[in-house]
């Protein structure tokens, strides 16, 4: 907004409102989402037949019925907007079959901690917007549910893909929710789920997008709902996903790409490829070996799980185990299962997974 | 909401001192570490539940 409209008269009158200060003026961190551009990819840029799991950092997909998907980052954008990356979910193995307890979900899940400005539980709790770019070939309702504390309570939202093979730009405004309060932790705090499929389970009830509710009938409009599963080749296409407090979407905030990257971190981190190497004498099988410190980039949201992979062994006796894996480092063990030989191993990786 | 995880040949690491500080185990074909006990990770919480059920055994580190 223009420093020339803001005046005491315009206070004043309440004509200047902090609804009008959301739409137009630049604030700092406003977008909750952590990749919300789908340029961070430490697993990979594509995850074929793939059922559950995280896919471009913080993104998850998964499903229950036989379908499966290829994950994809994809240079594509909507022309103009300043994205150049996104994420798509295109059916590879269709299950034509719509049973009641199926649905293909996209999920984004945020720590509770990162949330109590919504002062949900309270008298004061605060609307807050979800916006995002989709594409599809299907045409019709995706909804968009936002649940507390990983739910329940649930409110269920959608927007309609007006056109097929057609970037659109699309806004969620969630009330705030009086009743439930976010847990303050590193927990989940809210979870959105994006339905591209989902069986009479999820929307037998009566459809309810205006009021906080239990009902898990109920989170998805049976209305012309998409069904992404039913045919392979379908596909949704996301980007520019944001969520923040406010009645009203504002413009992407653009992050630089190291400070997502850090961010991501704080969730899953993988090591070069030849990060770390060592040499052991045998042992009492286990009992010592060479230990390796090693400090994650950024504190994580919580003790992560740790694998290895690549690299030599030298031989059969070479074993890594993690003697503690915590939120700010872990310790590498490398032993010798063979009391009477040494072993060593060359150039292997670390990823840590410490997802919601 | 969430899908249930496989998780096979889970079994417990000793560190010098005898405790068992890691649970190895394998979850959807990977292998992974997990400090025991991981309050927060899904992994971890994952691996409860499944054992409380009645469908998941630790076995005794060597």
């Amino acid at each position: 907004m223009p420093i020339s409209k803001i005046t005491a008269t315009s206070v004043a009158d309440n004509t200047l409102t902090t609804d009008q200060f959301s739409a137009n003026a630049i604030h700092g961190v406003r977008n909750l989402i952590i990749n919300g551009a789908m340029e961070v990819a430490q697993r990979g840029t594509s995850f074929s037949s793939h059922t559950d799991g995280y896919t471009l950092d913080r993104m998850r997909v998964y499903r229950s019925g036989s379908q499966d998907f290829t994950v994809t980052q994809e240079s594509d954008a909507p022309t103009g907007s300043g994205f150049n990356k996104s994420i798509k979910i295109e059916t590879n193995t269709a299950d034509s079959s719509l049973d009641a307890g199926d649905y293909s979900i996209f999920q984004y899940n945020i720590e509770g901690q990162d949330l109590q400005q919504l002062a949900y539980g309270s008298s004061n709790a605060k609307s807050s917007t979800l916006s995002f770019w989709v594409k599809s070939n299907m045409t019709g309702n995706l909804s968009v549910t936002s649940e507390v504390n990983a739910g329940p309570p649930y409110l269920s939202g959608f927007v309609t893909i007006n056109t097929a093979n057609t970037w659109e730009y699309k806004t969620i405004t969630y009330i705030g929710n009086t009743s439930t309060s976010i847990d303050d932790d590193n927990s989940t705090g809210l979870e959105f789920q994006f339905w591209f499929s989902a069986g009479s389970v999820f929307s037998g009830g009566t459809y309810n997008n205006t009021s906080w509710n239990s009902d898990g009938t109920s989170r998805v409009n049976p209305t012309n709902q998409i069904n992404i599963q039913g045919t392979a080749g379908n596909y949704v296409q996301v980007t520019g996903l944001q969520y923040e407090l406010g009645s009203n979407a504002t413009p992407f905030e653009h992050r630089s790409y190291g400070d997502e990257f850090r961010r991501c971190q704080r969730y899953y981190f993988k090591s070069g490829s030849q990060w770390m190497s060592g040499q052991s004498y045998g042992t009492n099988n286990s009992s010592d070996g060479l230990i390796m410190p090693i400090y994650w980039p950024t504190t994580m949201r919580a003790n992560p799980s740790v694998s290895f992979s690549g690299g030599s062994d030298g031989g059969s006796f070479a074993a890594l185990f993690t003697e503690y894996a915590e939120e700010e480092g872990m310790s590498v063990n490398l032993r010798s299962t063979n009391s009477s030989t040494s072993v060593w191993w060359n150039g292997f990786r670390v990823t840590a997974d410490s997802e919601l | 909401m969430e899908n249930e995880m496989s998780i096979t040949n889970a079994r417990y690491e000793a560190d010098r001192n005898g405790n068992n500080v890691t649970i190895i185990v394998t979850i959807d074909g990977i292998e992974m570490h997990i400090q025991n006990p991981s309050e927060g990770n899904r992994h971890y919480a994952e691996i409860l539940r499944q054992v409380a059920d009645g469908t998941l055994t630790i076995q005794d580190a060597d």
